[in-house]
């Protein structure tokens, strides 16, 4: 039976001894073997059971990624209940939101913070609040209110219960809801079946060879479906080592100790690595930035011949050879990424100049395609793939249609339905089909290639085409661009608002020894708009050359005074754009832009304080 | 923490530099288990007198009782041995070294290894080494550090650095943590933290905590005991309600109009 109690008993019976889950506490990398595993299960799921978590019981997973998070994962799909993932950071009317829509019952709270945010929530059917850590909950009287570690003493492991359980298990029962993360169209609690996540898995197994021998690194907010695929199910089903990160700010501390061999990440995560490092070099001593330099274009050019299927002189061969093993290879060590054999990306277009940086300096980083509805897996590239265009062919048993240039799929990873919402899983799904909202065609090779969403795509009034998802990807090429939106269907033109990465902007603006006093001020430089104009320039030369593209050069453009933030509800957790949102919230700046004003004053709901932004032509 | 009997008691001290009296016939006493604060305008002696309390600087009358035995001319080593532990007005850390380094030497207090035992790793030295390593990770979680656990103190923002200067003397687990102006130049949100990490500190260990703060709102918000100092004088000590209706300290401090 294909269901994570029967995964997880099959690790403890062939695989016991060996690292299941590590966290770090207090320093130190605390490891469960699988063995181990089994066993804190069974309790947890003993004490669970005697509080009633059944069959088909929401029971939500409210923390960050920690062992005891992913051991209530296992827990509840035991009981044949539905794990609920919500992230760390949600609080107020989208915790209220996110607990309501998808009927959580019972919930396990990290620490006081999350008690705290649960206990604010007003008119949910939360039942029971279970809490781990302890500290400063002892003038708690709430009733609805349990601590685990007390309650776990005294209940003793028990396989046999597990083996009791294993037998009412069924693959088909749901193991999670997830929201999609609404960045295109309004949220909606997905129904992910035990099959569905365990077959996608398993696929991309199969595909890569993925074994116990591998580790991964569990550290993407629990509410993202690539979490819930990538860190929890492929290592239940590969038996790989899940490890979790101390805190928020250890993720790359954590990662250079861990040495991953998998790592899923989403654009931001590959294009932290590249503004990080360029922005060491960019303070780096001459010298140093002189030989990185020519190392890079060294690795840069056989990039490029291999993306565009040539082949290059033994000579540039012999260059990048020597540049790998001189430069990237220390370099890849730094960064914790020289154990690595996989890199994924998805959920967003990557930039194609962050891609080309990750595959010429050795790392193997495939695109892969997927939605919630499909697990957030349907198609991944293959290694040989160079080329940042397509995202690949689709899984195994996994079909990919174009129907009216929009991307339908179907295979055993594809969603149970919307919950408790039989006509949006009508207005999804045709004859077994899954409907993506996303644009893109098959090449002949069969692999896929993604335009963007439908609901942003449009007409210019002048009749020209408009795509603003791929323009946005080539102004997250920059490393000083950090967010992007471009807005233009149904106006004369398309005009786009970026942020700034502070950290590399900021040393980029003290080697030119400007004055700035913060991040508003800094992004409100008379250089800063320079530099972005000029990179502005050349996007707009590059789509010049194109017929199709040379009527969405852009004309105008505003730098943000801060990140767009999910704490706005401007992205999701894993960083995405949410571009409705976002427009609604800015659209005194798009009127600005689309008058012939220079600069536009607001005040910024976010600090109550007053900006004044200037606006660009391009 | 309900407040208990007096753990120092502070007996009409006198402090003069040269012609200057810093302190004059100051008395009061601090509870066990309380959040006193010392508060008070520039130049009023608040940091004198918490440097008379932890023996740096020595009264020309008056005594200093902390736990029940006479500190007055007690070296400050020997108090801190008493339990107290305190931070700086002016950072006072290593700057070339780690923040694990830096809040491990506050466990200096608690080494009884030789220097021997210590060269060779062996005995009593291997375990207090655990032992110690052990104490500064709770704290570090405790304080949220554990981001910047390798990172050299000097390259650490203004407030971050006054948390591992908490750290460090909270990692000698003291019995009385004397803070000398935890909060000046920090924004909103750090002091806001900071006043979290007192009242949690206090409420979990039971640690009782003198602070000398300048930003009034804190103070009041997070002190069970208020003393207010003006030139070198006491002019007042009750509750924080008591203080903001004492007429002399809103004539001398807070500035409100009659």
């Amino acid at each position: 039976m294909d269901t994570f109690l029967a995964l997880l008993l099959e690790q403890a019976r062939k695989n016991s001894d060996l690292p299941a889950l590590r966290t770090k506490r207090m320093g130190i990398w605390d490891t469960l073997t699988w063995a181990q595993t089994r066993d804190k299960v069974s309790v947890l799921a003993q004490l669970l059971s005697q509080q009633g978590v059944g069959v088909g019981t929401s029971f939500g997973v409210f923390g960050p990624n920690h062992t005891d998070m992913y051991l209530a994962y296992l827990a509840v799909h035991s009981l044949g209940g539905v794990v609920i993932p919500i992230d760390s950071n949600t609080f107020g009317e989208e915790l209220r939101r996110q607990v309501q829509s998808t009927d959580v019952e019972h919930i396990l709270a990290f620490e006081q913070q999350h008690v705290d945010a649960l206990l604010e929530c007003e008119q949910t059917c939360v039942k029971r609040i279970f809490y781990i850590n302890r500290r400063g909950m002892e003038n708690y009287a709430q009733p609805e209110l349990m601590s685990l570690p007390e309650n776990l003493e005294g209940i003793e492991a028990s396989t046999a219960f597990l083996e009791q359980m294993d037998g009412q298990r069924d693959s088909g029962e749901i193991a999670t809801i997830l929201l999609t993360s609404g960045t295109g169209r309004s949220e909606r609690p997905v129904e992910l079946s035990h099959g569905a996540l365990i077959a996608t898995a398993r696929s991309i197994a199969q595909r890569e060879t993925i074994t116990k021998k591998d580790g991964l690194l569990a550290y993407l907010p629990l509410s993202a479906s690539s979490d819930f695929l990538f860190s929890y199910s492929l290592t239940m089903v590969t038996g790989c080592a899940m490890n979790c990160p101390e805190s928020d700010d250890t993720v790359l501390e954590n990662m250079q100790e861990i040495g991953p061999t998998i790592l899923f990440g989403p654009p931001y995560v590959y294009k932290y690595i590249y503004t990080h490092a360029s922005n060491r070099i960019e303070s780096a001593r001459t010298l140093d930035t002189k030989i990185y330099k020519a190392a890079l274009r060294a690795v840069m050019t056989v990039a490029s011949h291999r993306a565009e299927g040539r082949r290059g002189s033994f000579v540039d061969w012999l260059l990048f050879m020597f540049a790998r093993i001189t430069t990237f290879s220390p370099f890849c060590n730094i960064y914790g990424l020289s154990r690595l054999r996989l890199a994924l990306t998805g959920g967003d277009a990557i930039a194609p100049d962050v891609f080309n940086f990750f595959r010429a300096i050795g790392i193997d980083l495939r695109e892969t395609y997927g939605q919630v509805e499909g697990c957030a897996c349907v198609t991944m590239q293959s290694s040989e793939d160079w080329n940042s265009d397509s995202v690949g062919v689709p899984l195994d048993g996994t079909e990919v249609r174009i129907e009216n240039g929009e991307i339908w799929f179907r295979g055993p990873g594809q969603m149970k339905g919307i919950h408790k919402n039989l006509e949006a899983t009508a207005e999804s799904t045709k004859d077994g089909w899954v409907r993506t909202h996303d644009a893109g065609h098959l090449d002949d090779q069969g692999r896929l290639h993604v335009h963007g969403q439908i609901s942003r795509m449009g007409k210019l009034n002048g009749g020209g085409a408009f795509a603003p998802d791929m323009l946005e990807t080539h102004l997250r090429s920059s490393e000083y661009i950090k967010q992007a939106i471009v807005i233009g269907a149904g106006r004369e033109y398309p005009v786009a608002i970026v942020t700034v990465d502070g950290t590399i902007t900021r040393t980029w603006a003290d080697r030119r020894s400007l004055r700035y006093t913060g991040y508003a001020d800094l992004s409100a430089h008379a250089s800063v708009q320079e530099m972005v104009r000029e990179y502005l320039q050349k996007i707009n030369e590059f789509l010049a050359e194109n017929p199709e593209t040379a009527s969405m050069q852009l004309r105008r453009f505003a730098i943000l005074n801060r990140e767009f933030m999910a704490s706005a509800g401007e992205v999701t957790p894993t960083r995405k754009l949410r571009c409705h949102e976002v427009a609604e919230k800015h659209r005194g700046l798009i009127d600005a832009l689309y008058s012939d004003a220079l600069e536009y004053t607001y005040t910024d709901p976010v600090d109550e304080e007053s900006y004044t932004l200037p606006l660009g032509n391009v | 923490m309900a407040a208990g009997n007096p753990i120092l008691q502070i007996d009409n001290i006198t402090l003069a530099f040269g012609g200057v009296t810093a302190l004059n016939g100051i008395s009061f006493d601090v509870a066990e288990g309380e959040i006193c604060a010392v508060i008070g305008p520039n130049g009023a002696g608040k940091s004198s007198m918490l440097n008379v309390i932890s023996g740096v600087y020595v009264p020309q009358t008056g005594r200093v009782v902390f736990r029940e035995q006479d500190c007055t001319r007690k070296r400050p080593r020997q108090i801190a041995q008493l339990g107290m532990a305190r931070t700086f007005q002016n950072i006072a850390l290593f700057q070339g070294m780690t923040v694990l380094e830096n809040i491990l030497t506050g466990r200096c207090m608690k080494i009884r290894s030789t220097w021997i035992e210590q060269g060779l790793n062996i005995g009593r030295a291997r375990r207090e080494e655990v032992e110690n390593r052990r104490a500064v990770e709770e704290v570090i979680e405790f304080l949220h550090l554990q981001g910047i656990r390798k990172t050299p103190v000097g390259k650490l923002p203004y407030g971050l650095q006054k948390r591992v200067e908490l750290a460090r003397a909270l990692v000698a687990e003291p019995i009385m943590l004397l803070q000398d102006e935890p909060m000046t130049g920090m924004n909103l949100e750090e002091k806001k933290d900071m006043s979290c990490f007192a009242l949690e500190i206090n409420r979990e260990f039971g640690t009782t905590i003198v602070l000398i703060e300048h930003d009034m709102s804190v103070v009041m918000d997070i002190s069970d005991h208020v003393v207010v100092l003006d030139y070198g004088a006491k002019i007042g000590d009750g509750t924080p309600d008591e203080i903001k209706n004492n007429r002399d300290v809103i004539d001398a401090y807070l500035g409100v109009t009659h």
